[in-house]
Protein backbone atom coordinates (compact mmCIF):
# COMPACT_ATOMS: atom_id res chain seq x y z
CA UNK A 1 0.00 0.00 0.00
CA UNK A 2 1.57 3.37 -0.93
CA UNK A 3 1.92 6.20 1.56
CA UNK A 4 -1.02 8.20 0.25
CA UNK A 5 -3.42 5.27 0.36
CA UNK A 6 -2.19 4.37 3.82
CA UNK A 7 -2.80 7.92 5.01
CA UNK A 8 -6.33 7.91 3.61
CA UNK A 9 -7.12 4.55 5.16
CA UNK A 10 -6.00 5.85 8.56
CA UNK A 11 -7.42 9.38 8.53
CA UNK A 12 -10.03 9.41 5.80
CA UNK A 13 -12.97 8.63 8.03
CA UNK A 14 -12.08 11.40 10.47
CA UNK A 15 -12.07 13.82 7.55
CA UNK A 16 -15.37 12.40 6.36
CA UNK A 17 -16.96 12.95 9.80
CA UNK A 18 -15.91 16.58 9.72
CA UNK A 19 -17.17 16.98 6.17
CA UNK A 20 -20.51 15.47 7.13
CA UNK A 21 -20.81 17.83 10.08
CA UNK A 22 -20.19 20.66 7.63
CA UNK A 23 -22.49 19.57 4.84
CA UNK A 24 -25.09 17.35 6.48
CA UNK A 25 -25.18 15.14 3.42
CA UNK A 26 -23.35 11.87 2.70
CA UNK A 27 -22.79 12.56 -0.98
CA UNK A 28 -21.70 16.15 -0.43
CA UNK A 29 -19.36 15.07 2.38
CA UNK A 30 -17.73 12.41 0.20
CA UNK A 31 -17.43 14.88 -2.66
CA UNK A 32 -15.80 17.45 -0.41
CA UNK A 33 -13.31 14.99 1.06
CA UNK A 34 -12.46 13.44 -2.31
CA UNK A 35 -11.84 16.88 -3.77
CA UNK A 36 -9.50 17.76 -0.91
CA UNK A 37 -7.73 14.40 -1.11
CA UNK A 38 -7.34 14.76 -4.88
CA UNK A 39 -5.52 18.04 -4.34
CA UNK A 40 -3.44 16.40 -1.64
CA UNK A 41 -2.55 13.56 -4.00
CA UNK A 42 -1.39 16.03 -6.63
CA UNK A 43 0.85 17.71 -4.10
CA UNK A 44 1.87 14.61 -2.13
CA UNK A 45 5.56 14.60 -2.97
CA UNK A 46 5.93 18.30 -2.08
CA UNK A 47 4.21 18.28 1.30
CA UNK A 48 6.48 19.68 3.97
CA UNK A 49 5.58 17.93 7.21
CA UNK A 50 2.39 16.11 8.15
CA UNK A 51 -0.22 15.82 5.40
CA UNK A 52 -3.26 15.99 7.64
CA UNK A 53 -3.04 19.70 8.47
CA UNK A 54 -2.57 20.37 4.78
CA UNK A 55 -5.63 18.42 3.66
CA UNK A 56 -7.71 19.72 6.53
CA UNK A 57 -6.98 23.28 5.41
CA UNK A 58 -8.00 22.43 1.86
CA UNK A 59 -11.19 20.75 3.04
CA UNK A 60 -12.37 23.59 5.23
CA UNK A 61 -11.40 26.32 2.81
CA UNK A 62 -13.15 24.54 -0.04
CA UNK A 63 -16.24 24.21 2.08
CA UNK A 64 -16.23 27.91 2.95
CA UNK A 65 -15.68 29.06 -0.60
CA UNK A 66 -17.30 26.56 -2.94
CA UNK A 67 -20.77 27.79 -3.83
CA UNK A 68 -21.82 24.38 -4.95
CA UNK A 69 -21.94 23.18 -1.35
CA UNK A 70 -24.32 25.94 -0.49
CA UNK A 71 -26.55 25.44 -3.48
CA UNK A 72 -27.25 21.85 -2.75
CA UNK A 73 -27.05 22.05 1.02
CA UNK A 74 -29.83 19.80 2.25
CA UNK A 75 -31.89 20.02 5.37
CA UNK A 76 -30.16 18.39 8.27
CA UNK A 77 -33.43 17.31 9.85
CA UNK A 78 -36.99 16.49 9.04
CA UNK A 79 -39.97 18.18 10.62
CA UNK A 80 -41.11 15.01 12.30
CA UNK A 81 -40.30 14.41 15.91
CA UNK A 82 -39.37 10.89 17.00
CA UNK A 83 -42.05 8.60 18.35
CA UNK A 84 -40.82 8.98 21.93
CA UNK A 85 -41.78 12.64 22.00
CA UNK A 86 -44.76 11.78 24.16
CA UNK A 87 -42.53 11.93 27.28
CA UNK A 88 -41.84 15.59 28.07
CA UNK A 89 -38.28 15.23 29.40
CA UNK A 90 -37.07 13.18 26.43
CA UNK A 91 -39.00 15.38 24.02
CA UNK A 92 -37.33 18.50 25.39
CA UNK A 93 -33.82 17.16 24.75
CA UNK A 94 -34.77 15.88 21.34
CA UNK A 95 -36.44 19.11 20.35
CA UNK A 96 -33.36 21.05 21.41
CA UNK A 97 -31.09 18.86 19.31
CA UNK A 98 -33.38 19.04 16.32
CA UNK A 99 -33.63 22.81 16.60
CA UNK A 100 -29.90 23.04 17.07
CA UNK A 101 -29.26 20.99 13.94
CA UNK A 102 -31.69 23.14 12.01
CA UNK A 103 -29.95 26.27 13.26
CA UNK A 104 -26.53 24.85 12.40
CA UNK A 105 -27.66 24.17 8.86
CA UNK A 106 -28.76 27.79 8.56
CA UNK A 107 -25.38 29.23 9.56
CA UNK A 108 -23.27 30.83 6.83
CA UNK A 109 -20.45 28.52 5.69
CA UNK A 110 -17.64 30.31 7.50
CA UNK A 111 -19.50 30.38 10.80
CA UNK A 112 -20.41 26.73 10.42
CA UNK A 113 -16.78 25.87 9.70
CA UNK A 114 -15.67 27.75 12.81
CA UNK A 115 -18.29 25.97 14.94
CA UNK A 116 -17.30 22.53 13.65
CA UNK A 117 -13.61 23.24 14.19
CA UNK A 118 -14.16 24.65 17.67
CA UNK A 119 -16.81 22.32 19.03
CA UNK A 120 -16.41 19.08 17.11
CA UNK A 121 -12.67 19.10 16.57
CA UNK A 122 -11.82 21.11 19.74
CA UNK A 123 -9.38 23.38 17.93
CA UNK A 124 -8.05 26.55 19.49
CA UNK A 125 -8.77 29.93 17.96
CA UNK A 126 -5.20 30.09 16.66
CA UNK A 127 -5.51 26.63 15.07
CA UNK A 128 -8.84 27.53 13.51
CA UNK A 129 -7.32 30.73 12.14
CA UNK A 130 -4.47 28.80 10.53
CA UNK A 131 -6.83 26.26 9.00
CA UNK A 132 -9.20 28.85 7.58
CA UNK A 133 -6.51 31.35 6.66
CA UNK A 134 -7.89 34.23 8.69
CA UNK A 135 -7.01 35.99 11.90
CA UNK A 136 -7.82 34.71 15.39
CA UNK A 137 -9.87 37.85 15.84
CA UNK A 138 -12.03 36.88 12.91
CA UNK A 139 -12.41 33.40 14.34
CA UNK A 140 -13.54 34.86 17.64
CA UNK A 141 -16.06 37.17 16.06
CA UNK A 142 -17.42 34.46 13.77
CA UNK A 143 -17.79 32.10 16.73
CA UNK A 144 -19.58 34.74 18.75
CA UNK A 145 -22.01 35.48 15.95
CA UNK A 146 -22.65 31.81 15.38
CA UNK A 147 -23.36 31.15 19.04
CA UNK A 148 -25.64 34.17 19.17
CA UNK A 149 -27.65 32.80 16.25
CA UNK A 150 -27.79 29.34 17.77
CA UNK A 151 -28.85 30.75 21.13
CA UNK A 152 -31.59 32.78 19.46
CA UNK A 153 -32.80 29.70 17.60
CA UNK A 154 -32.70 27.49 20.70
CA UNK A 155 -33.68 29.69 23.62
CA UNK A 156 -33.82 26.73 26.00
CA UNK A 157 -30.03 26.80 26.10
CA UNK A 158 -27.71 29.44 27.46
CA UNK A 159 -24.02 30.07 27.01
CA UNK A 160 -22.12 29.70 30.24
CA UNK A 161 -18.83 31.58 30.01
CA UNK B 1 -29.16 23.56 29.59
CA UNK B 2 -25.75 24.70 28.37
CA UNK B 3 -25.51 25.66 24.71
CA UNK B 4 -21.89 24.72 24.21
CA UNK B 5 -22.41 21.30 25.78
CA UNK B 6 -25.47 20.67 23.66
CA UNK B 7 -23.63 21.91 20.60
CA UNK B 8 -20.73 19.50 21.11
CA UNK B 9 -23.15 16.64 21.67
CA UNK B 10 -25.20 17.54 18.60
CA UNK B 11 -22.14 17.79 16.39
CA UNK B 12 -20.81 14.45 17.62
CA UNK B 13 -24.11 12.73 16.93
CA UNK B 14 -24.30 14.38 13.53
CA UNK B 15 -20.78 13.36 12.56
CA UNK B 16 -21.42 9.79 13.73
CA UNK B 17 -24.18 9.45 11.16
CA UNK B 18 -21.78 9.43 8.22
CA UNK B 19 -21.28 6.11 6.50
CA UNK B 20 -17.76 4.88 5.65
CA UNK B 21 -16.65 5.41 2.06
CA UNK B 22 -13.84 4.26 -0.18
CA UNK B 23 -12.05 7.58 -0.43
CA UNK B 24 -8.54 6.79 -1.65
CA UNK B 25 -9.44 5.22 -4.98
CA UNK B 26 -11.96 7.94 -5.81
CA UNK B 27 -9.50 10.68 -4.85
CA UNK B 28 -6.76 9.20 -7.00
CA UNK B 29 -9.10 8.95 -9.97
CA UNK B 30 -10.11 12.56 -9.47
CA UNK B 31 -6.48 13.64 -9.17
CA UNK B 32 -5.67 11.89 -12.44
CA UNK B 33 -8.60 13.58 -14.18
CA UNK B 34 -7.37 16.97 -12.95
CA UNK B 35 -3.88 16.21 -14.21
CA UNK B 36 -5.13 15.19 -17.65
CA UNK B 37 -7.36 18.25 -17.83
CA UNK B 38 -4.43 20.54 -16.91
CA UNK B 39 -2.25 19.05 -19.62
CA UNK B 40 -5.05 19.48 -22.13
CA UNK B 41 -5.72 23.09 -21.16
CA UNK B 42 -2.05 23.97 -21.38
CA UNK B 43 -1.83 22.49 -24.84
CA UNK B 44 -5.03 24.23 -25.94
CA UNK B 45 -3.86 27.54 -24.53
CA UNK B 46 -0.60 27.29 -26.45
CA UNK B 47 -2.61 27.03 -29.65
CA UNK B 48 -5.20 29.70 -28.92
CA UNK B 49 -2.84 32.24 -27.43
CA UNK B 50 -3.54 35.12 -25.02
CA UNK B 51 -6.82 37.00 -25.18
CA UNK B 52 -8.94 39.38 -23.20
CA UNK B 53 -12.61 39.91 -23.83
CA UNK B 54 -14.61 42.94 -22.81
CA UNK B 55 -18.29 42.21 -22.28
CA UNK B 56 -20.19 45.44 -21.79
CA UNK B 57 -23.43 45.25 -19.82
CA UNK B 58 -25.70 46.47 -22.56
CA UNK B 59 -29.36 46.49 -21.64
CA UNK B 60 -30.96 43.37 -22.98
CA UNK B 61 -27.67 41.49 -23.04
CA UNK B 62 -27.85 38.50 -20.73
CA UNK B 63 -25.34 38.88 -17.87
CA UNK B 64 -23.78 35.51 -18.61
CA UNK B 65 -23.68 35.95 -22.36
CA UNK B 66 -20.15 36.00 -23.71
CA UNK B 67 -18.76 36.27 -27.19
CA UNK B 68 -17.40 33.01 -28.56
CA UNK B 69 -13.86 32.20 -27.55
CA UNK B 70 -11.45 33.34 -30.17
CA UNK B 71 -8.41 35.45 -30.85
CA UNK B 72 -10.36 38.56 -31.96
CA UNK B 73 -11.93 40.36 -29.00
CA UNK B 74 -13.53 43.80 -28.91
CA UNK B 75 -10.12 45.40 -28.24
CA UNK B 76 -6.94 44.51 -30.05
CA UNK B 77 -4.63 42.12 -28.24
CA UNK B 78 -0.88 42.12 -28.72
CA UNK B 79 0.79 38.88 -29.72
CA UNK B 80 2.51 37.02 -26.88
CA UNK B 81 6.15 38.01 -26.54
CA UNK B 82 8.97 35.70 -27.52
CA UNK B 83 10.05 33.80 -24.42
CA UNK B 84 13.02 31.71 -23.55
CA UNK B 85 12.26 28.26 -22.13
CA UNK B 86 11.07 28.44 -18.55
CA UNK B 87 12.81 26.53 -15.80
CA UNK B 88 9.68 24.64 -14.74
CA UNK B 89 6.09 23.96 -15.69
CA UNK B 90 4.14 27.06 -16.74
CA UNK B 91 0.80 28.00 -15.23
CA UNK B 92 -0.50 28.42 -18.69
CA UNK B 93 1.09 29.61 -21.86
CA UNK B 94 -1.11 32.64 -22.35
CA UNK B 95 1.30 35.45 -21.58
CA UNK B 96 0.40 38.20 -19.14
CA UNK B 97 -3.27 38.49 -18.23
CA UNK B 98 -3.74 42.20 -18.85
CA UNK B 99 -6.44 44.34 -17.29
CA UNK B 100 -7.43 48.00 -17.66
CA UNK B 101 -5.42 50.76 -16.06
CA UNK B 102 -2.06 49.06 -16.55
CA UNK B 103 -2.85 46.20 -14.17
CA UNK B 104 -2.27 42.51 -14.77
CA UNK B 105 -2.75 39.27 -12.88
CA UNK B 106 0.28 38.99 -10.61
CA UNK B 107 -0.25 35.81 -8.63
CA UNK B 108 -2.96 33.23 -8.22
CA UNK B 109 -3.51 29.76 -6.80
CA UNK B 110 -3.90 26.97 -9.30
CA UNK B 111 -6.41 24.18 -9.19
CA UNK B 112 -3.55 21.75 -8.62
CA UNK B 113 -2.93 23.31 -5.21
CA UNK B 114 0.20 25.19 -6.28
CA UNK B 115 0.67 28.96 -6.43
CA UNK B 116 1.58 30.75 -9.63
CA UNK B 117 3.31 34.11 -9.88
CA UNK B 118 4.30 36.33 -12.81
CA UNK B 119 8.06 36.30 -13.29
CA UNK B 120 9.11 39.54 -14.97
CA UNK B 121 12.57 38.23 -15.84
CA UNK B 122 11.30 35.09 -17.52
CA UNK B 123 8.09 36.76 -18.77
CA UNK B 124 5.90 33.87 -17.77
CA UNK B 125 3.80 32.61 -14.89
CA UNK B 126 5.66 30.01 -12.89
CA UNK B 127 4.75 27.80 -10.00
CA UNK B 128 6.26 28.36 -6.57
CA UNK B 129 5.98 26.05 -3.55
CA UNK B 130 4.27 28.41 -1.15
CA UNK B 131 0.87 28.61 0.46
CA UNK B 132 0.36 32.27 -0.38
CA UNK B 133 2.19 34.72 -2.61
CA UNK B 134 1.81 38.51 -2.45
CA UNK B 135 3.86 40.05 -5.25
CA UNK B 136 5.01 43.65 -5.10
CA UNK B 137 3.17 45.89 -7.59
CA UNK B 138 6.42 46.45 -9.48
CA UNK B 139 9.81 44.78 -9.28
CA UNK B 140 10.85 41.24 -8.49
CA UNK B 141 9.90 40.75 -4.85
CA UNK B 142 7.00 38.91 -3.31
CA UNK B 143 6.00 38.11 0.24
CA UNK B 144 5.48 34.38 0.54
CA UNK B 145 3.95 32.19 3.21
CA UNK B 146 5.39 28.71 3.61
CA UNK B 147 3.26 25.62 3.16
CA UNK B 148 1.90 25.02 6.62
CA UNK B 149 1.32 28.72 7.13
CA UNK B 150 3.76 29.12 10.00
CA UNK B 151 6.33 31.47 8.53
CA UNK B 152 6.62 34.24 5.99
CA UNK B 153 9.49 35.69 4.01
CA UNK B 154 10.53 37.63 0.93
CA UNK B 155 11.02 35.88 -2.39
CA UNK B 156 13.39 37.39 -4.94
CA UNK B 157 11.95 36.15 -8.20
CA UNK B 158 14.94 37.24 -10.24
CA UNK B 159 17.41 35.26 -8.12
CA UNK B 160 14.86 32.60 -7.14
CA UNK B 161 15.86 32.89 -3.49
CA UNK B 162 13.78 33.41 -0.37
CA UNK B 163 14.68 35.10 2.90
CA UNK B 164 12.54 33.85 5.78
CA UNK B 165 11.77 36.48 8.42
CA UNK B 166 10.95 35.89 12.06
CA UNK B 167 8.28 37.87 13.81
CA UNK B 168 5.88 38.31 10.91
CA UNK B 169 2.28 37.26 11.26
CA UNK B 170 1.84 34.88 8.30
CA UNK B 171 -1.90 35.33 7.91
CA UNK B 172 -1.86 39.10 7.48
CA UNK B 173 -1.90 40.40 3.92
CA UNK B 174 1.20 42.58 3.54
CA UNK B 175 0.80 46.11 2.26
CA UNK B 176 3.36 46.95 -0.41
CA UNK B 177 4.55 50.43 -1.29
CA UNK B 178 3.84 51.50 -4.85
CA UNK B 179 7.53 51.15 -5.76
CA UNK B 180 7.69 47.59 -4.45
CA UNK B 181 10.61 48.22 -2.11
CA UNK B 182 8.92 47.98 1.30
CA UNK B 183 5.89 46.40 2.82
CA UNK B 184 3.84 46.89 5.94
CA UNK B 185 2.66 44.23 8.31
CA UNK B 186 2.00 43.74 11.99
CA UNK B 187 3.88 41.95 14.69
CA UNK B 188 2.56 39.13 16.80
CA UNK B 189 -0.77 39.42 18.52
CA UNK B 190 -0.59 41.78 21.47
CA UNK B 191 1.92 44.13 19.88
CA UNK B 192 0.94 47.65 18.92
CA UNK B 193 3.94 47.99 16.62
CA UNK B 194 3.62 48.26 12.90
CA UNK B 195 6.44 46.62 10.98
CA UNK B 196 7.99 48.19 7.90
CA UNK B 197 10.08 45.61 6.05
CA UNK B 198 12.63 46.49 3.38
CA UNK B 199 12.38 43.79 0.76
CA UNK B 200 15.95 43.88 -0.49
CA UNK B 201 17.67 43.55 2.88
CA UNK B 202 14.96 41.96 5.01
CA UNK B 203 15.42 44.74 7.55
CA UNK B 204 12.43 45.09 9.85
CA UNK B 205 11.73 48.51 11.31
CA UNK B 206 9.25 48.67 14.16
CA UNK B 207 7.07 51.74 14.06
CA UNK B 208 5.51 52.55 17.40
CA UNK B 209 1.79 53.03 17.04
CA UNK B 210 0.94 54.11 20.54
CA UNK B 211 -2.78 54.49 20.93
CA UNK B 212 -3.53 51.89 18.32
CA UNK B 213 -5.35 48.81 19.43
CA UNK B 214 -3.14 45.73 19.82
CA UNK B 215 -5.48 43.36 18.03
CA UNK B 216 -4.07 42.98 14.49
CA UNK B 217 -7.56 42.27 13.20
CA UNK B 218 -9.03 45.45 14.62
CA UNK B 219 -6.03 47.74 14.14
CA UNK B 220 -5.19 47.53 10.46
CA UNK B 221 -2.32 49.49 9.00
CA UNK B 222 -1.87 50.56 5.41
CA UNK B 223 0.18 52.95 3.33
CA UNK B 224 -1.42 56.22 2.41
CA UNK B 225 -1.08 57.34 -1.24
CA UNK B 226 2.46 58.59 -1.73
CA UNK B 227 3.80 56.04 0.78
CA UNK B 228 4.99 58.78 3.14
CA UNK B 229 2.44 58.08 5.85
CA UNK B 230 1.08 54.97 7.47
CA UNK B 231 -2.58 54.91 8.40
CA UNK B 232 -3.25 52.96 11.59
CA UNK B 233 -6.84 52.15 12.53
CA UNK B 234 -7.87 53.10 16.05
CA UNK B 235 -11.49 52.05 15.72
CA UNK B 236 -14.76 53.55 14.64
CA UNK B 237 -13.49 54.51 11.19
CA UNK B 238 -10.78 56.75 12.64
CA UNK B 239 -7.24 56.46 11.39
CA UNK B 240 -4.06 57.95 12.80
CA UNK B 241 -1.57 58.88 10.11
CA UNK B 242 2.00 58.39 11.27
CA UNK B 243 5.45 58.76 9.79
CA UNK B 244 7.08 55.40 9.02
CA UNK B 245 10.43 56.45 10.46
CA UNK B 246 9.42 57.53 13.96
CA UNK B 247 5.75 56.69 14.26
CA UNK B 248 5.01 60.31 15.06
CA UNK B 249 1.38 61.14 14.56
CA UNK B 250 0.85 63.56 11.72
CA UNK B 251 -2.91 63.86 11.41
CA UNK B 252 -6.15 61.99 11.78
CA UNK B 253 -8.74 60.83 9.29
CA UNK B 254 -12.23 60.16 10.50
CA UNK B 255 -15.36 58.50 9.27
CA UNK B 256 -13.57 56.07 6.96
CA UNK B 257 -14.46 52.60 8.18
CA UNK B 258 -13.41 49.51 6.28
CA UNK B 259 -10.36 50.78 4.36
CA UNK B 260 -8.04 47.88 3.79
CA UNK B 261 -5.23 48.76 1.36
CA UNK B 262 -3.54 51.64 -0.42
CA UNK B 263 -5.10 50.41 -3.64
CA UNK B 264 -8.48 51.35 -2.17
CA UNK B 265 -7.65 55.02 -2.89
CA UNK B 266 -8.47 56.59 -6.26
CA UNK B 267 -5.44 57.94 -8.16
CA UNK B 268 -6.45 61.52 -7.35
CA UNK B 269 -6.85 60.62 -3.68
CA UNK B 270 -10.40 61.88 -3.55
CA UNK B 271 -12.25 58.57 -3.08
CA UNK B 272 -11.55 55.43 -1.10
CA UNK B 273 -13.20 52.03 -0.93
CA UNK B 274 -14.62 51.35 2.52
CA UNK B 275 -17.72 50.10 4.21
CA UNK B 276 -21.03 51.55 5.27
CA UNK B 277 -24.40 50.11 6.19
CA UNK B 278 -23.04 46.59 5.87
CA UNK B 279 -21.98 47.16 2.27
CA UNK B 280 -18.81 48.06 0.45
CA UNK B 281 -19.08 51.68 -0.62
CA UNK B 282 -17.04 54.56 -1.95
CA UNK B 283 -16.34 57.30 0.57
CA UNK B 284 -15.06 60.78 0.01
CA UNK B 285 -11.73 60.93 1.81
CA UNK B 286 -12.00 64.52 3.01
CA UNK B 287 -15.46 64.20 4.56
CA UNK B 288 -16.18 60.48 4.88
CA UNK B 289 -19.47 60.99 3.09
CA UNK B 290 -20.76 57.90 1.33
CA UNK B 291 -20.86 57.64 -2.44
CA UNK B 292 -21.97 54.68 -4.52
CA UNK B 293 -22.22 51.13 -3.26
CA UNK B 294 -19.94 48.63 -4.97
CA UNK B 295 -21.20 45.19 -5.90
CA UNK B 296 -19.84 42.02 -4.39
CA UNK B 297 -16.36 43.07 -3.29
CA UNK B 298 -14.43 43.50 -0.07
CA UNK B 299 -12.22 46.54 0.52
CA UNK B 300 -8.69 45.60 -0.40
CA UNK B 301 -10.02 43.72 -3.40
CA UNK B 302 -10.61 46.79 -5.55
CA UNK B 303 -8.02 48.35 -7.83
CA UNK B 304 -8.56 51.68 -9.52
CA UNK B 305 -8.05 51.62 -13.29
CA UNK B 306 -8.35 55.41 -13.34
CA UNK B 307 -10.29 58.05 -11.41
CA UNK B 308 -13.57 56.83 -12.91
CA UNK B 309 -13.30 53.04 -12.99
CA UNK B 310 -12.47 50.28 -10.55
CA UNK B 311 -11.49 46.66 -11.06
CA UNK B 312 -13.28 44.41 -8.59
CA UNK B 313 -11.77 41.07 -7.67
CA UNK B 314 -14.43 38.82 -6.27
CA UNK B 315 -17.73 37.20 -6.95
CA UNK B 316 -18.40 33.62 -7.81
CA UNK B 317 -17.17 33.67 -11.39
CA UNK B 318 -13.61 33.60 -12.56
CA UNK B 319 -13.60 37.15 -13.77
CA UNK B 320 -12.64 40.69 -12.90
CA UNK B 321 -15.50 43.16 -13.05
CA UNK B 322 -14.96 46.76 -14.09
CA UNK B 323 -17.36 49.27 -12.55
CA UNK B 324 -17.72 53.02 -12.79
CA UNK B 325 -17.86 55.33 -9.78
CA UNK B 326 -21.59 54.82 -9.59
CA UNK B 327 -21.03 51.12 -9.07
CA UNK B 328 -22.38 50.18 -12.49
CA UNK B 329 -20.63 47.29 -14.25
CA UNK B 330 -19.03 48.46 -17.48
CA UNK B 331 -16.90 45.43 -18.38
CA UNK B 332 -15.82 41.93 -17.43
CA UNK B 333 -12.51 40.19 -17.96
CA UNK B 334 -12.36 36.39 -17.69
CA UNK B 335 -9.62 34.84 -15.60
CA UNK B 336 -7.80 31.63 -16.54
CA UNK B 337 -9.79 28.46 -16.20
CA UNK B 338 -6.95 26.75 -14.37
CA UNK B 339 -7.05 29.29 -11.58
CA UNK B 340 -8.46 28.19 -8.26
CA UNK B 341 -10.86 30.92 -7.25
CA UNK B 342 -12.12 30.68 -3.73
CA UNK B 343 -13.90 32.98 -1.33
CA UNK B 344 -10.61 34.33 -0.07
CA UNK B 345 -9.86 35.54 -3.58
CA UNK B 346 -6.21 35.26 -2.79
CA UNK B 347 -5.02 36.33 -6.17
CA UNK B 348 -3.53 39.75 -6.72
CA UNK B 349 -2.72 42.29 -9.37
CA UNK B 350 0.56 43.95 -10.23
CA UNK B 351 1.58 46.71 -12.60
CA UNK B 352 2.36 45.89 -16.20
Amino acid sequence: MDDFTLFVSQRGHALLRAAYALTGDQHAAEDLVQSALAKLAGHWSRIDGEPEPYVRRILYREFVSAWRWRRRRPEYVTDRLPDRAARDDVAADTVVRLELRRALAALPPRQRAVVVLRYLEDRSEQEVAEILGCSPGTVGSQASRALAKLRAAVPATEVIR
Amino acid sequence: MNLETELRDTLERLADEVKPANLAAAALRRAERRRVRRVGLTALAAVVGAFAVVVPTVEGLRPDARPPVGPTPATSVPAPPERTPTPGPAFFDLGPIELPGGWMLGAAPGEDGGFWVWDRTRQTYRQVPYQHVYPAPIGDYAVVVAAGGRRAGVLDLRRDSVRWLDGLVPWLTPQWTADGTRFLTRGQTGSTHVLVVTARSGTIHEVPATGARPDPEAARALWMPGDREIAVAVGGGTWELRTPSTGARVRTLENLPGMDARTDFSPDGRWVVGTGGGRTVLREVSTGSVGAALPDVHPGRAYWADNDRLLLLGGQNKEVTVVDRNGNPVGRYPLPAVMDVDEEHNYSLIRM
